[in-house]
């Protein structure tokens, strides 16, 4: 009896008979100690993590097809050498047992949600999505496909491939979840960015004003380096921050502020500077216009009725605002990156650069550098049909004008900004208005735990004609999809390269360190398959990602091979004032060609064009405001599968002021449902009882709460801030959703029946 | 323990048109009868599935399951309790010494079930080496997830399978004094 081969493996001729059974060779190695990694051939790899959005530019340690381990590399201004538990701990996603190794298709019948799926080839997953695409696009045109991405693979299918197909509705959380009011905010006051890498020159400064900043938590890398060094330089920091955070232990002042009041008390530091006569008055008069305006707008705001406001005294106000007078232009309130909190987020960042430029720091030492971008030509294609709509941590996509023939983008007109804004492309899936979206690809964003209203996400996958997910996980929002397409790690794969804005522009490099195991692929693959099957092979002219990136890097006189050695290339840039006034110019985008303190686009818009304070929402009765923030071994919803990751920091917990502990009955170790305005309930999660928090507010970090079982660690563990928010204020400059009018009361719960996470690594089977 | 190699390849690869045409000419079910009557056990009869419903499945077994994986087809899940471990690593020097080589079109990795089935058959001119490789590498596998495919295979045609190879091994290890890896 013969079976036909099924061909997996082969026989080389050459080493038959070279086994012997028992022999030391094989049979017995058991017994013996495998050899270390490092005393084998180790080879090192350039390439950038991808465990947080700071993307250090790391050198993966190589033998075989696994990574042994990952540092940072002094020359990459990301790292400098240094590298964070995150980091160190990431390459174990590689090897995740659970990841997603082949393409699947969802069987045909089931429903959405229901999670049948059958294995399928790459050519067959990909055709059947190309089939489906083209059949859209002749029935509700190109629009109808919305594309949501985020992480460093995210432009092929976020930027690239929509506004190539033509779909304007191309959207990153990383926009209006994050950065987009301080991103606009900065546009319509500096006409510049402030970026992905912010451009604070903490070494130098000498007072630093952190508001709600994650500083410490979120362990973006250099970031928290230079703070140190600040701090070691003798810097003084206040922290304004109803909680007690990691920076607030660091900090020589804490101002416990009452939430949603910080536009009161950056108004009244700005009536101090300007009433007290302390601002930098040559700065004013040489880089600005509004300051007149200015004046006559802030009298009312002063200390004594910001105390109303923000519950901190007018003396210790006057004080901070006189320190920072005493330390300017030394002095900086640092932008935070998640500044989407309460809906008029805009002109709350607005209040803060304008305070920044009162201090007369904007393009000095000791407060906010001038960031550039590197130089780096873009290979050359077709021009495409669409500027790409989605922006990203740098700011707005730069056109908002849709050529004949080509519908706006669907959320355009219920705010000013000229991005996309994600959590507003949902609605047009249930509602077909303004028209229809019926078909979505999801790279690499978790769609349940960063879009608010999880409900309503899930209605509007039900509606769509064509769901793709491309990731490397099993997530809860990927097992919604009808195709799912498992992509390469960042240790797998090219990317295309990151032009990182800094005072030194730099371009990093990521190459696999290995092949991809499994039958996953990288994204640029993906796509540029997906493309020839799309009609639009013009656009992916290049033959493959080495010839790509090689005639990218020809155009700053390097090549591939060479930045395969360097890793990462730095350039000049042009940090301060007195660069640009050398070249008799100022790097001001805006219209008047200087910082606009008054914004007469604003105003012309029908918006404040000065910042006005608008009180937070009311706390209801027995309810807390849900504040959220990060965790320093964790990066959203990505990593609570990672096992060296987990074992440092299995949950979350709920951090609940004692005197409310102590009125509520709770016990430290004691756990707690918790439960929204809606009735959403999340939890069991453990309440830590502590003083280091207001009484109207609790606290979580965000990304714990999995849902999605196939994830067997992350599964269960802690309470999801995401589904908690299921209501959101749309900021109405930026299209940033404010997520914090949304509260939550506190049940007492049993302790989860989960078992630990050391042992759930052992048992990793079931 | 060659036509036990090749069962298991052929049951534990993806479920394809190789799969179906052995089901459809009774091949695999007259190879398992050969086994059973090789080792004094009842034939086992496969239950009839179809081939669209077998890869629903399979993936659903052993690939990706919004439930949770029940059944990582890799031999160091069960040795480890980890992919890339000790026993993996274990295996690709058997491989290499044995001269066996993965083929480039084998898009998973090389202690998954089907291509240690694989390489069991191939070394048919060295059935100790085979059959250590069975015991060492297949059986605790099996041992493993024979209980879980039990409960957690729909079809019965997975549980089936193991349930008997199972069987096979251990009358194989009973009757042999194989060599020991550890």
């Amino acid at each position: 009896m013969k079976l036909p081969r099924r061909n997996f493996l082969k026989l080389s001729a050459a080493a038959v008979g070279a086994v012997s059974v028992g022999g030391a060779v094989t049979l017995t190695s058991r017994a013996k100690a495998a050899p270390a990694w490092y005393t084998k051939e180790v080879k090192q790899v350039f390439s950038i993590c991808e465990n947080c959005f700071w993307r250090c530019g790391i050198k993966a340690s190589v033998v075989g097809n696994r990574v042994y381990k990952v540092d940072g590399y002094k020359e990459n201004p990301k790292s400098r050498g240094m590298l964070c538990p995150r980091g160190q701990g990431a390459p174990a996603q590689t090897y995740d047992p659970d990841r997603l190794k082949k393409p699947l298709i969802r069987i045909e019948g089931s429903q959405r949600g229901d999670g049948r799926y059958r294995e399928a080839t790459w050519e067959e997953a990909l055709d059947y999505i190309a089939k489906k695409m083209l059949d859209l696009k002749e029935q509700y045109g190109p629009e109808s496909i919305a594309f949501f991405g985020h992480g460093t693979g995210d432009g092929w299918f976020v930027d690239f491939l929509p506004a190539a197909w033509g779909s304007p509705n191309a959207a990153k959380p990383s926009v209006s979840l994050c950065t987009a009011p301080r991103e606009v905010a900065a546009q319509y006051t500096f006409g510049r960015a402030i970026g992905g890498h912010e451009p604070i020159d903490w070494p130098n400064t000498k007072y630093i004003v952190l508001i709600g900043h994650h500083i410490g938590e979120d362990t973006h890398n250099t970031q928290l380096q230079e703070f140190s060094e600040a701090r070691k330089n003798g810097a003084k920091v206040v922290v304004v921050d109803p909680r007690f955070s990691t920076a607030a232990a660091k900090a020589d002042r804490w101002l416990p502020i009452k939430p949603g009041t910080d536009t009161a008390l950056l108004l009244a530091w700005i009536h101090v500077l300007i009433s007290e006569k302390l601002y930098d008055q040559d700065y004013v008069e040489k880089y600005t216009v509004g300051m007149e305006q200015l004046v006559a707008h802030i009298r009312p705001y002063t200390p004594e009725w910001a105390e109303q406001q923000t519950e901190i005294s007018a003396e210790v106000i006057r004080q901070v605002a006189r320190e920072m007078a005493r330390y300017r232009p030394k002095a900086v309130v640092p932008p935070t990156r998640h500044t989407v909190w309460y809906g008029n987020d805009t002109q709350r960042m607005r209040a803060s650069y304008i305070l920044n430029v009162l201090l007369g720091n904007y393009g000095r030492e000791g407060g906010f550098y001038i960031a550039m971008p590197p130089y780096l030509e873009k290979y050359p294609t077709p021009p495409l049909p669409l500027e790409p709509a989605a922006g990203g941590c740098s700011g707005p996509a730069a056109a908002d004008k849709e050529p004949e023939g080509y519908k706006p983008r669907a959320d355009k007109g219920k705010f000013l900004a000229k991005s996309t804004a994600i959590q507003e492309l949902i609605e047009p899936m249930i509602s077909g208005q303004p028209y229809p979206i019926k078909g979505l690809f999801a790279y690499g964003i978790n769609l349940f735990h960063a879009i608010p209203n999880v409900p309503r996400t899930k209605e509007a996958l039900k509606k769509l004609e064509l769901y793709v997910a491309i990731d490397v996980l099993p997530q809860e929002h990927v097992m919604w999809a009808d195709v799912i397409l498992p992509e390469a790690t960042y240790l797998e794969r090219y990317d295309d390269l990151v032009a990182v804005s800094h005072k030194t522009p730099f371009v990093q490099l990521r190459m696999p360190a290995h092949e991809p195991l499994f039958d996953c692929k990288p994204g640029w693959w993906i796509a540029k398959e997906l493309g020839k099957r799309i009609g639009l092979e013009q656009f992916f002219p290049w033959q493959n990602i080495e010839e790509y990136l090689d005639t990218r890097l020809q155009s700053v006189g390097l090549d591939l091979e060479t930045m395969k050695s360097m890793g990462t290339m730095v350039q000049n840039g042009k940090p301060w004032l007195t660069d640009w006034e050398k070249e008799n110019r100022l790097p001001f985008g805006t219209l008047s060609g200087k910082i606009e303190l008054y914004s007469e686009a604003l105003a012309k818009a029908g918006f404040d064009p000065l910042p006005k304070y608008e009180a937070p929402q009311p706390v209801p009765e027995g309810f807390y405001r849900l504040l959220y923030g990060r965790s320093p071994v964790h990066t959203f919803a990505r990593t609570q599968n990672n096992p060296v990751l987990m074992e440092m920091e299995p949950s979350n917990s709920v951090w609940l002021n004692a005197g409310e502990a102590a009125r509520l009955g709770f016990k430290p170790g004691d756990y707690a449902y918790l439960i929204n305005q809606d009735g959403v309930r999340e939890g069991p999660v453990r309440v830590k009882i502590t003083q280091r928090i207001r009484k109207d507010a609790v606290y979580i970090t965000h990304g714990f709460g999995h849902k999605a079982k196939g994830m067997t660690l992350a599964n269960g563990r802690g309470a999801s801030d995401s589904y908690l928010q299921t209501r959101y204020t749309l900021d109405r400059i930026s299209g940033g959703a404010g997520l914090r009018n949304n509260f939550v009361k506190l049940e007492k719960a049993p302790p989860p029946k989960l078992k630990s996470v050391t042992q759930l690594i052992k048992e990793r089977r079931a | 323990m060659q036509l036990l190699g090749w069962v298991t390849a052929a049951a534990f690869a993806p479920p394809k048109a190789a799969l179906e045409q052995d089901l459809v000419s009774g091949t695999l079910q007259a190879a398992l009868a050969e086994m059973a009557k090789a080792h004094s056990l009842p034939t086992p009869e496969l239950p009839r599935t179809k081939l669209s419903e077998l890869q629903a499945v399979y993936t659903s077994l052993f690939i990706s399951n919004p439930a949770g994986l029940p059944c990582p087809p890799y031999a160091g899940m069960a040795l480890d309790e980890r992919l890339f471990g000790e026993g993996f690593d274990r295996l690709l020097e058997l491989y290499r010494a044995a001269g066996l080589e993965i083929s480039p079109d084998w898009r998973d990795l090389p202690d998954h079930i089907a291509a240690v089935g694989e390489a069991i058959a191939l070394l048919e001119t060295r059935p100790a080496l085979a059959r250590a490789l069975a015991l060492d590498y297949l059986y605790p596998w099996l041992k493993r997830y024979t209980p879980v495919l039990l409960e957690a295979d729909p079809t019965g045609f997975y549980s089936t399978i193991t349930v008997f190879l199972s069987q096979v091994l251990e009358v194989v290890k009973s009757e042999t004094a194989t060599p020991q890896l550890s």
